[in-house]
Order: C-alpha cells, then structure tokens, then sequence
C-alpha cells in the first residue's frame, strides 16, 4: 500500500493560494456540471424501493 | 508490510444504482436490460461462469473470484440494482484491492456498454447508498465470526432442527404453487390458442355456405386473436424484454401470495437468531458501529436541506433483523443465514444437504447493514479494518465493558444527523458520550489489545495508527479529511459548488459525487486531493487474479481454466458443479488446506 501523505490537500492550499488552487478548480467544475439539468438527472438515478 | 494472515476472511457486497439519462425525446430502457448489457461487457472483458442464481438473478463468477448479479425486489423487477461481490479476502488491504478491482471492471464495462444501447442517452453507475427519493440500498460488509458458544449454541442448533420442518413446508407449498401456475398457464394459453384455431376453421367452412358480413367479421376477429396469441409466444421467447414482462408479473402475483405465508414460517427461526447469533459481537460493537459514520459515513442531504453524515444510516430500523422483509433495515443482518436457512429446505428436497449442516457451523457470516459505499480509499480502509479488528476484540472478551447505548437506533439518528459532531448520546449506567468520544474509547481498548497481544498482523498497527490521525483530525479541522473522508469531502462541494443553488443542484452534487465513470469525488482522486492507498497497476491486475485464500483461487481456476472449458458448470461461493445430472462432479471449496480459512469455517 501506499505511503499517505497527511496534509495534502491542505499543503495544496496554502502553496498554491486559495484561488487557483486544485479544491477551487473541481468546485467551479462542479458548479456549472451540477447545473445541467439537476432534475433530469435525479429522477433517472432512482432506485425503486431500493435494495438491502 | 508483514503478510500474516488474519484470523477471519472478509468480503463486501455493493449495489450499484443503474443510472440512464436519455437524450430528449428518448425511451428510459429499464434497469433490467441495461443489466444485460453491461454483464454481457463484463463477461468480454473476464472470463466468467454462471453462478447457482443465475436463472433468476443472472449471477455470474469472474476469474479472480468474485461475483455479480441483478438484485431486485420482487415487487419492482424492472428497477433492480447491480450488485459486485468481492472475492473473499485475509485482511483489510486486500479487500480495498478487490473493491477497487470491480469498480474498475465496472467502469470499463459501462464505457464499452454506452454505445450498445438502443435508446440515445448517457449511462452511468453509481456507489451510492441512497437516492433522491429517499430508497435505501448500497453496501454490507461481511466477516466471519463465531455465531454463539456454549448454551447459546446448543440453544441455536436446536433451534435450526426445531424449525427446519417450517421451512421444508414453506418451500414445499411454494414450489407446488409455482410450479403448478406457470404450468397451468402454459397449458391454458395452448388449449386457448388450439380453441382459437378451431373456432375460425369452423366459421370459415360456415362462411362458404353463409357469406354474410357478420360472419366474416367473426372469422377476422378470431383470426386475428389467434395471431396475436402467436406473435406473443413468438416474441417472449425471442424477445428477452417480452419474456422480463411475463416475469416480472409472475414475481409480482407469486410476492403478493407466498410472502404473507413467510412470515409465520420463518418467525420461530428469527426469534432463536434473535436470541442466540452473534450476542457478543453485537453487545461488544454496538456503540462502535452506531459511530462509525463519522469515519465511513458518506454523507447525504436530506429533503429538508439538512446533511446527515451516513446514506445507510438514514434507515436502519433496528440493531438486529427481526423480520425477512428487506425494508426492515438492521445494524446486524441475518438476511445471509436466513436466505441459507429458506433454500436448505429446497436443497434437502433435492438430495443437496450441504447448505443446511453448514448453518451448525460455530463459524458464520456476520453481515453488517450499516455501511455506507465509499469512494474514499481511507473512508472504506478505516470502515473495515477498524471493525475487523474489533470483532477479534469482542470474540477474545475484550469489549465486555464496552458502552451500551440506552436506545441504540435513537442514538445513530442524533449521532448521524449532527456534523458538527457535539451531539452526546445518553450511554447505560455512564455519563453520556459523542460519537468521537465513543471512538476514541474503542481506539484507547484497542492499543492496549494490540499491546497485550502477540502473533497479530502488523496491518493492524497500521490501522490504529490511521484511525488515531483520523479522529485527531475530524476533531481539531475536519476540512483536511477533505478526499480522506467520504462525507466531509461530500459536504464542502454541496457547501462551495452548491452555495445558494436549488435543492436539486445540491442533491445532483450529492448523487454524483459517487459515478464511478465520471463521478465528482473523481476529480479529487485526479487532482491528487483524494490519496490513492493502492497503485492503479495492481487494481488492474486483481481484475483477473483471485485473493489469496486457497478456496478463491480454487474457484478462480475452475472459472478460468481452459480444462473444463465447454462443460456446463454452475458455481457457487462454497462449491463448484461440473457437469450434468448423470455425470456430476462436485468440488467443495471448504474442504481445501487453506491456511488462510480455518477447518470447518465457511463464508457463503
């Protein structure tokens, strides 16, 4: 397995600065994706009466 | 990393929710054919041999040992799930492998499958555990553990003699019915159809001599019946949607009849497995389940826009399964012994006994309901290992004094629906605690379990140490377990992408966070934010190459071996069947020196 390194994320953030850091990049991906059609999305990803 | 083997094998089973957007003015295809599809890509993709439920769950075996099927409620056979089960596996890390390997041959299958579907759309698959209407499904994880000792297992021996005739009965009158009806109805639709035919030949003939309008109005219509009877045989049994369309109905009828009867058949059963399985576990465990979302929770928004830190977590009903209805959603889940215990009857019938002395076993499955699925490799690390580990506490009497919640369900939901993680629950002759507080309790017994202990797998000492950074962090700044852990990951995108949307824009972060093809929490994994604890290298090649207790790799080679290739052969997790009914062969897979699977134990 590999090592892990503890303070990724956090260490991304304070090198690089808040707004161009990777965490910043994936929330505006995520904001105009998410966007799209939210309802279509939702009813196509139901489970009737789910599983177990 | 030392390689001693642990003492139980462990496994996982997930569902995933088959998603299909269609292009506008597009046709949904239902779950069930997009089922077929994408097992049809995994079995290009990996050898695979059908499993014993493959004639009504389509299972299948793959070659390194694990399996796939299409689970559904007999209630809505159109919108089932696919369900991956790992191979079983001797430890923690092994398991996160096998996990990543069936994402992984899912994601490839799903890739090739999106062009082979007829209605224009897009596929996905998704390692969620619930939807936007609130249904639950997902995960379980699996251990071996000794079911019961002394009394307590004389007590559930006798109970499994005492109601096995409810059983047989059961099986006996559903059988006869279904059998009865689906022969009845064939018989019934070739004495209509001959009926028919008889009817618009004699009319025919009248029609020579009598060549009134009315009475070729007559023979068109019988004419027409009969056709249409015909096109409908035809299609069901060319056309595999028809031929889902008579199931699905069948299931429907037959669910409605026999499942009031199963009820009274299997209470006495339930009420010996409530009284006599795995006490010690679920006594030495419960508070440390009930907490464990903090670690392995994977995060849901709610319908009222609250956040709640496990998906599985929002329904569990109860700490132990007290009836067969899937719904009624337990921490501790007997649904494995009681499937065996339903079908032991059958097998007995059919001179098959073996499914019925392995529940005397003193070793049995515990299949924990509460588990949410995770995309974080720590998230899913951490929520197996820990809880291997305290199941070795519990069974060696470790966690005698471990603290009792005055109302355990009341307790998950006050514990699930607080983020913030200060919620204190009201703990059994103690003052109360928090889910931290009853986390960190387990963490302190274990160190000092792994302090008096000898001869224990060195990957434990990883686990307590990964598990004590965990709880250090959440503690002081949960936002570093941001890619670490599935719900503090989850909540910062609903919390940063979602700020001042719609409920529907938070929840479409919520659900695809976890696509395995294109899903949200991959991005994090992309950008290096979520770390990998396994090499992409090794994941592809446990697609194809079984764990390491001797029973998979048994089971791997009977599946990908090229000596048997062209035999019928049907596998299931204890044996193998080769062959057909004159010339069978059985190969039990228990019966293997396997160092990793102790005699007499079994995981099926």
């Amino acid at each position: 397995m590999k090592q892990i390194n503890n303070n990724l994320a956090i260490d991304l953030q304070e090198e690089i600065g808040l707004k161009n850091d990777p965490l910043s990049e994936i929330v505006e991906t995520i904001k105009k994706d998410a966007e799209k059609d939210p309802s279509g999305y939702l009813e196509n990803a139901i489970v009737p009466e789910g599983g177990e | 990393m030392d390689r001693k083997p642990f003492k139980r094998l462990l496994g996982q089973e997930t569902e995933y929710a088959i998603r299909f957007t269609p292009a506008e003015g597009k046709i949904r295809p239902t779950n069930q054919s997009l089922y077929r599809l994408i097992s049809n890509n995994i079995k290009e993709l990996v050898k695979a041999r059908p499993g014993e439920r493959n004639y009504y769950q389509d299972q299948f075996f793959v070659e390194n040992g694990g399996a796939f099927c299409y689970e559904f409620l007999p209630s809505t056979p159109e919108g089932g799930l696919l369900e991956g089960s790992t191979p079983e596996c001797s430890s923690p890390s092994e398991l996160l492998l096998y996990q990543r390997a069936q994402e992984e041959l899912l994601r490839q299958a799903v890739q090739q499958t999106q062009s082979q579907v007829e209605s224009d759309g897009t596929l996905g698959l998704i390692k969620n555990c619930r939807d936007a209407e609130g249904n639950i499904y997902g995960t379980q994880e699996n251990y071996e553990g000794e079911i019961a000792s002394g009394f307590s297992l004389f007590l559930y021996r006798a109970g499994l003699i005492f109601c096995f005739p409810f059983s047989v009965i059961s099986q006996v009158v559903t059988s006869f019915v279904v059998l009865l009806t689906e022969f009845l109805l064939l018989i019934g639709a070739f004495v209509f159809y001959f009926f028919l035919a008889v009817i618009q030949g004699v009319l025919k003939l009248l029609s020579i001599f009598l060549p009134f309008t009315p009475m070729l109005f007559l023979v068109n219509i019988f004419s027409k019946s009969k056709n249409s009877l015909k096109n409908k045989f035809t299609q069901v049994i060319e056309n595999e949607e028809e031929a889902d369309k008579i199931n699905n109905m069948l299931w429907r009828v037959y669910y409605k009849i026999f499942y009031p009867f199963q009820i009274p058949a299997f209470f006495p059963f339930i009420l010996i497995l409530w009284l006599t399985a795995f006490k010690k576990q679920r006594q030495g465990l419960q508070a440390f389940l009930i907490s464990k979302p903090i670690i392995s929770g994977a995060g849901t928004l709610l319908q009222d826009g609250t956040f709640a830190l496990s998906e599985k977590g929002t329904g569990i009903r109860r700490l132990a399964r007290v009836t067969i209805s899937p719904s009624d959603r337990a921490i501790f889940d007997f649904g494995n012994i009681l499937k065996k215990f339903n079908f032991a009857g059958i097998d007995l019938l059919l001179f098959r006994p073996s499914k019925y002395k392995q529940l005397f076993h003193r070793v049995q499955r515990i299949q924990l309901g509460l588990s949410d699925s995770n995309r974080a490799h720590i998230a899913e690390y951490l929520k197996t290992g820990t809880t291997l580990l305290m199941l070795e506490m519990a069974e060696t009497g470790f966690l005698n004094d471990a603290p009792q919640l005055s109302s355990p369900v009341k307790a998950l939901r006050a514990i699930n629906s607080d983020p913030g993680l200060k919620t204190r629950v009201p703990i059994k002759g103690k003052e109360p605690m928090s889910g931290l507080e009853i986390q960190q309790y387990y963490l302190t017994a274990a160190r000092l379990f792994l302090k008096q202990k000898k001869n224990i797998s060195m990957e434990y000492y990883e686990i307590v140490k990964l598990w004590d950074e965990t709880i250090k962090t959440l503690e002081k700044d949960p936002g570093k377990l941001i890619g670490r852990l599935d719900w503090v990951s989850k909540r910062y995108l609903i919390e940063t992408s979602g700020a001042d949307k719609s409920y529907e824009v938070k929840k479409k972060i919520d659900i695809a966070y976890h696509e395995l093809n294109s899903g949200y929490f991959n991005l994090l994994e992309e950008k290096g934010i979520a770390p990998k604890l396994l090499d992409d290298s090794a994941i592809k090649e446990a697609i194809r190459t079984p764990s390491s207790p001797e029973r998979v790799k048994l089971r791997s080679r009977l599946v990908g071996g090229i000596h048997y290739e062209g035999s019928r052969m049907t596998i299931s997790w204890d044996s193998v069947r080769i062959g057909n009914w004159k010339n069978r062969k059985i190969v039990y897979l228990n019966k293997n020196n396997d160092q990793n699977t102790p005699k007499n134990k079994t995981f099926d």
